[in-house]
C-alpha cells in the first residue's frame, strides 16, 4: 500500500474510533437528585393535651422529670395530643406546613398500645391502651423518607382505670 | 534464551508482551533475585529514573510475580504488606491505603498517572473506584518528583499502571485471560485484556468482573459485605515517528455493602452503588531540539456518581462529580550537571453535586498549578533533586450562607507553595545515604469546609469548618541502604511537622435532632514521625528472606495526646524457595498492640498470622499458564486491624484459600 495512503487511512481510523469513544461517552451523565425543601431544625418536643397542659417534654436527648412518661388508659383513648417541636433554645416551633414533612412514630411492634393520627391534622394524635403494662414509643419528623428529627424511646404506661 | 524470555514475560505479568518480547536485548538480570526481567513500562511519563526513584522502585513498587501473588480484592488489600503501608477499612470494599499513618487526601490514588477522582479519600465508607485485577504494576511515587503530580509531597501517589492508552506498538495480537477465586468470601473474578497492532495503531481492550459474598471471619460472617464490580475499557493510540497520541474510555461500576450494627455505622447497614465514566486523551511529541526532549499533554474528563441506599431502599446520600483535568509537561534534555527536568502546568475543575439526606452545599472548585522539577548529578557520588509547585485553588459553594451554624459559607481562595529537595550520596561502592525534605501543602476538601449534616453510611453527623486554612507540613527523612548481589538493607527515619493538620474528630457530642455522634473538622498542630526498615537476603540461589518493619508515632502538638487512626508497629517477613519456574514460601504478618489512642478511640490487640504462597509457570505450546495458590491466615487466627471501623463487631478475615490463574497467548 502507498505510504501516504496508509497514513491517511490511519488518521481516518483514529479519528473515527476517537469520535466513537466521545459519542459513547457523551451519553447523559447520571444526575444527582437534590433536596430542595428545608430541613426541620428541632432539638426537642412537647406533647400537649386539649387543655394545653404539657404531658411530656423531651429536649436534647433527655426527658424532663415528671413529664417523662405518656400515660394511656387501658381500653380507652387519650385526649387528642398536639405534637409541638422545640428549637435549640426550647422555644416552640410553629407547626410545619410543608407537606414533605410528616409525623412518624415507631411503637416497636407494641401490642399494648397504638398511636393514631387525627384525620386532617398533621401534628395531632391520640393513643389507645390495649393491654396494661409498660412500653415505649419513638417520635420522628419524616422528610422525604428520612428522619429530620428523632427522639429516644419514650416510656409509655398503659394503666387500668379504677372504677 | 527462549526460556529467559518466557521467565521475563511471566515475571512481568505479561507486560513484556507489549515490550517487544522477541527483543532479547531488552532483558536484564536483576541483581537481587538473580532472574532476568524486562524493564518495567514507564507510565509515569518519566523516561529517566533518578537515584531516588530507584530506592522507591526497590522498596515501594509491586509488579510482576509479586503483584500476581499479592493480588487481592482491593488495591489497599493488595499493597497492605508493602513497607510503610496499612489499610483503613469499613468492610472489605471501602478500604484505602494508608502510608506512614497518612490517609485521605494526603495519599493520591491514580491510574496511569491520572487521579481516580472518586470519594474514597473523604469518608471511610467510600471505596476506591479502581479494579486491581487488570493492573500490571503498582508504584508509589515519592520525593521531589511527586510535586509534578500533587502539592501534597508529605504523602505519596499510589499509581496503578495498565497502559490504557498504549505507549508502544506490539508486534502481534496478545491476549491475557485471568481468573481469581477466594474462599473467605466465595469471591470470583475474571478478566480479559487484548492488545493488538493495526497499522501504526496500538489497540487495547479490557473487560473484567468481580463478585464476592459476605466475608467470613473466625467469629462469624460479616453481613452485608459483598461486592459486585463490572469494569471495561478501550484504548487506542497512534504511534508514528515523533508522535504518540491516544484516547481511552473506561467505565467502572460497583455495588457493595457497608456492614451495620456498630458504633460509627448505620444500624442496618447501607448499600452503595457507584459508577464512574472516564475519557482520557494523551499526546507526546518528541521535539528533539537542543534543550527540549519532548512535550506531553493529557486531558481527562470523569463523571462519577455514588448513591448510598438504606435498607428501606431510600437514597440516604448521593454524590456526583464531573471533573476536568489537563496537564502539559515539558521534559528537557541533559544540560551539564542537570540530567533531566520537567516544567509543567496543570488545570483541574471539579463540579461536586450532593443530594439525598445530606445537608452539605454542592460546590465547584478550580485548581491551577505550575511546577518545575530538576535532577542534578553533581558527581559520580552525589545526585540532587529539586522541585517547586505553586497552586491556585478556588472553591465556590452553590448555597452561600452568612448565618450558618458552622460559620460563613462563601467562596474560598488558596494560594499555596510546595517544595521538595532530596540528595543521595554514595558512601562506598554499594552503600548509599540520603535525605529528603518537603514543604507540603493541601487545600481543604469541600466536605472539610462545608459539611453540615448527617452521613448515614458512616453514621455520623459531620461538621465542616469554613475557616480552615490550607494544611501545611514540613518534613524530613534520612535513609541509608546497602545493596549487593544477595543483600539489600534499607533503614529510613522520618519526621513530619504539621502546623495545621486537618482532621475530623469525634467531639463526644450528639446531634440531638438525629441522635448521631458529631464529628467536627479542625486544623491543629500535629507531629507524625517514625521509621521503616527493609531486608532482602539471599543466602542461597534458591532461598530468599524478606523482611520489612514500620512504625509511626503521631501526636497532637498542643496536648501531646495521640493522633487517631495511627497504625501499630508492624513486621512482615517471608521465606521463599524458588527453583526453575516454581516458587513456594511462607509469610508472617505481626503487629503490636495499639494503645496510643485519641479520645473515643478503641485499643486493638497485637497479632501474628501466617500464610503460604506458591506460584508455578507452565508452557503448553503457544500457551503460557501462570498459577498462584495461597493460603492466608492459615491458622484461622482471630485478629483485628486497628484501622478497621468494623473491628468492634468482627475481626479480620479468617483462613482464605486464594487462587489466581492467568493465561497468555
Amino acid at each position: 500500500m502507498d505510504k501516504n495512503l496508509k497514513n491517511l487511512l490511519g488518521i481516518i481510523i483514529y479519528v473515527a474510533i476517537s469520535s466513537l469513544f466521545v459519542v459513547f461517552y457523551s451519553c447523559a451523565d447520571d444526575p444527582v437528585t437534590t433536596q430542595e425543601s428545608e430541613h426541620l431544625e428541632a432539638e426537642g418536643l412537647v406533647l400537649k393535651d386539649t387543655t394545653n397542659n404539657i404531658i411530656l417534654k423531651y429536649f436534647k436527648g433527655a426527658l424532663t422529670p415528671g413529664k417523662d412518661t405518656i400515660n394511656v388508659p387501658n381500653m380507652m383513648n387519650t385526649s387528642v395530643l398536639s405534637v409541638i417541636f422545640l428549637d435549640s433554645n426550647q422555644v416552640e416551633l410553629p407547626p410545619e406546613e410543608d407537606p414533605d414533612h410528616t409525623l412518624g412514630f415507631d411503637t416497636y411492634g407494641s401490642t399494648k398500645f397504638s398511636v393514631t393520627k387525627v384525620t386532617g391534622q398533621q401534628w395531632k394524635i391520640f393513643m389507645s391502651g390495649l393491654t396494661p403494662g409498660n412500653d415505649s414509643v419513638k417520635f420522628q419528623v419524616l422528610h422525604e423518607g428520612h428522619a429530620d428529627f428523632t427522639t429516644i424511646a419514650i416510656p409509655v404506661r398503659i394503666f387500668n382505670i379504677v372504677q | 534464551m527462549k526460556k529467559l524470555i518466557l521467565i521475563a514475560f511471566l515475571l512481568t505479568g505479561g507486560n513484556a508482551i507489549s515490550q517487544n518480547i522477541v527483543d532479547s536485548t531488552s532483558l536484564k538480570k536483576d541483581t537481587l533475585t538473580g532472574v532476568y526481567t524486562t524493564p518495567d513500562i514507564e507510565v509515569s511519563d518519566y523516561v529517566q529514573k533518578t537515584a531516588f526513584d530507584k530506592i522507591i522502585e526497590m522498596s515501594y513498587s509491586l509488579s510482576g510475580k509479586d503483584l500476581q501473588r499479592n493480588m487481592n480484592t482491593t488495591l489497599a488489600a493488595t499493597i497492605k504488606n508493602e513497607m510503610g503501608m496499612s489499610m483503613r477499612s469499613m468492610g472489605p470494599a471501602p478500604s484505602r491505603p494508608v502510608f506512614r499513618g497518612l490517609s485521605g487526601e494526603r495519599i493520591t490514588i491514580s491510574e496511569d498517572g491520572i487521579k481516580t477522582n472518586d470519594l474514597s479519600s473523604t469518608s471511610p465508607d467510600h471505596s476506591v473506584a479502581l479494579e486491581t485485577f487488570t493492573v500490571e504494576k503498582i508504584e508509589v511515587l515519592r520525593g521531589p518528583k511527586l510535586l509534578t503530580k500533587s502539592p501534597t509531597n508529605v504523602g505519596a501517589v499510589i499509581n496503578a499502571i495498565r497502559n490504557e492508552i498504549p505507549q508502544e506498538l506490539p508486534d502481534k495480537i496478545n491476549i491475557n485471560f485471568g481468573t481469581y477465586g477466594e474462599s473467605v468470601n466465595s469471591g470470583f473474578s475474571s478478566s480479559l485484556v487484548i492488545k493488538a497492532p493495526v497499522l501504526d495503531f496500538s489497540l487495547r481492550g479490557e473487560i473484567s468482573n468481580r463478585n464476592t459474598g459476605n466475608q467470613k471471619t473466625p467469629s462469624g460472617t460479616l453481613l452485608n459485605s459483598g461486592i459486585n464490580t463490572f469494569n471495561y475499557s478501550g484504548g487506542l493510540s497512534y504511534i508514528k515517528n515523533k508522535i504518540i497520541t491516544g484516547i481511552s474510555y473506561r467505565e467502572f461500576k460497583t455495588d457493595y455493602g457497608i456492614p451495620g450494627g456498630f458504633i460509627g455505622a448505620h444500624p442496618f447497614g447501607v448499600n452503595i452503588a457507584m459508577k464512574k465514566k472516564q475519557i482520557n486523551f494523551k499526546l507526546k511529541y518528541d521535539v528533539g531540539s537542543k534543550y527540549l526532549e519532548n512535550i506531553e499533554a493529557e486531558f481527562s474528563r470523569v463523571n462519577y456518581n455514588h448513591k448510598e441506599f438504606e435498607k428501606s431502599g431510600l437514597i440516604g446520600a448521593e454524590f456526583g462529580i464531573t471533573n476536568y483535568s489537563a496537564d502539559i509537561l515539558f521534559n528537557h534534555k541533559t544540560s551539564g550537571k542537570i540530567k533531566s527536568g520537567i516544567a509543567g502546568i496543570s488545570f483541574n475543575h471539579r463540579d461536586f453535586d450532593i443530594g439525598g439526606f445530606v445537608f452539605t452545599t454542592p460546590a465547584k472548585s478550580l485548581n491551577l498549578s505550575a511546577f518545575v522539577y530538576e535532577n542534578i548529578v553533581i558527581n559520580d557520588k552525589l545526585s540532587v533533586e529539586l522541585s517547586v509547585r505553586y497552586n491556585y485553588d478556588e472553591i465556590n459553594p452553590r448555597d452561600k450562607n452568612y448565618n450558618s451554624s458552622i460559620g460563613y459559607i462563601t467562596n474560598k481562595i488558596y494560594n499555596t507553595l510546595s517544595a521538595g529537595a532530596s540528595a543521595v550520596y554514595r558512601i562506598f561502592r554499594n552503600h548509599y545515604a540520603g535525605i529528603n525534605l518537603v514543604r507540603s501543602t493541601r487545600v481543604p476538601t469541600i466536605e472539610e469546609l462545608y459539611s453540615e449534616g448527617p452521613h448515614l453510611a458512616a453514621y455520623s453527623y459531620e461538621i465542616g469548618n469554613p475557616n480552615l486554612k490550607s494544611e501545611l507540613a514540613y518534613g524530613g527523612e534520612l535513609f541509608t541502604y546497602y545493596r549487593s548481589e544477595n543483600l539489600y538493607v534499607m533503614i529510613s527515619g522520618y519526621y513530619n511537622d504539621f502546623p495545621n493538620f486537618i482532621i475530623p474528630r469525634n467531639t463526644g457530642k450528639i446531634n440531638y435532632a438525629t441522635l448521631l455522634p458529631i464529628y467536627a473538622t479542625e486544623g491543629v498542630p500535629a507531629i507524625l514521625t517514625g521509621f521503616e526498615t527493609q531486608l532482602e537476603f539471599k543466602p542461597f540461589k534458591f532461598l530468599q528472606l524478606d523482611l520489612n518493619a514500620s512504625y509511626t508515632y503521631g501526636k497532637f502538638n498542643q496536648t501531646g495526646t495521640p493522633l487517631p487512626a495511627i497504625p501499630p508497629f508492624k513486621i512482615i517477613s517471608s521465606l521463599s524457595y524458588k527453583r526453575n519456574n516454581f516458587l513456594f514460601g511462607v509469610i508472617n504478618e505481626s503487629a503490636s498492640k495499639q494503645l496510643r489512642l485519641d479520645t473515643f478511640e478503641e485499643s486493638t490487640d497485637g497479632y501474628s498470622i501466617f500464610g503460604l504462597f506458591s506460584q508455578y509457570i507452565l508452557r503448553t505450546g503457544k500457551l503460557i499458564h501462570n498459577i498462584s495458590a495461597n493460603i492466608d491466615n492459615i491458622f484461622n487466627t482471630e485478629y483485628r486491624n486497628h484501622l478497621s471501623r468494623v473491628k468492634s463487631i468482627m475481626p479480620e478475615p479468617g483462613r482464605n484459600f486464594r487462587v489466581i490463574y492467568r493465561l497468555f497467548f
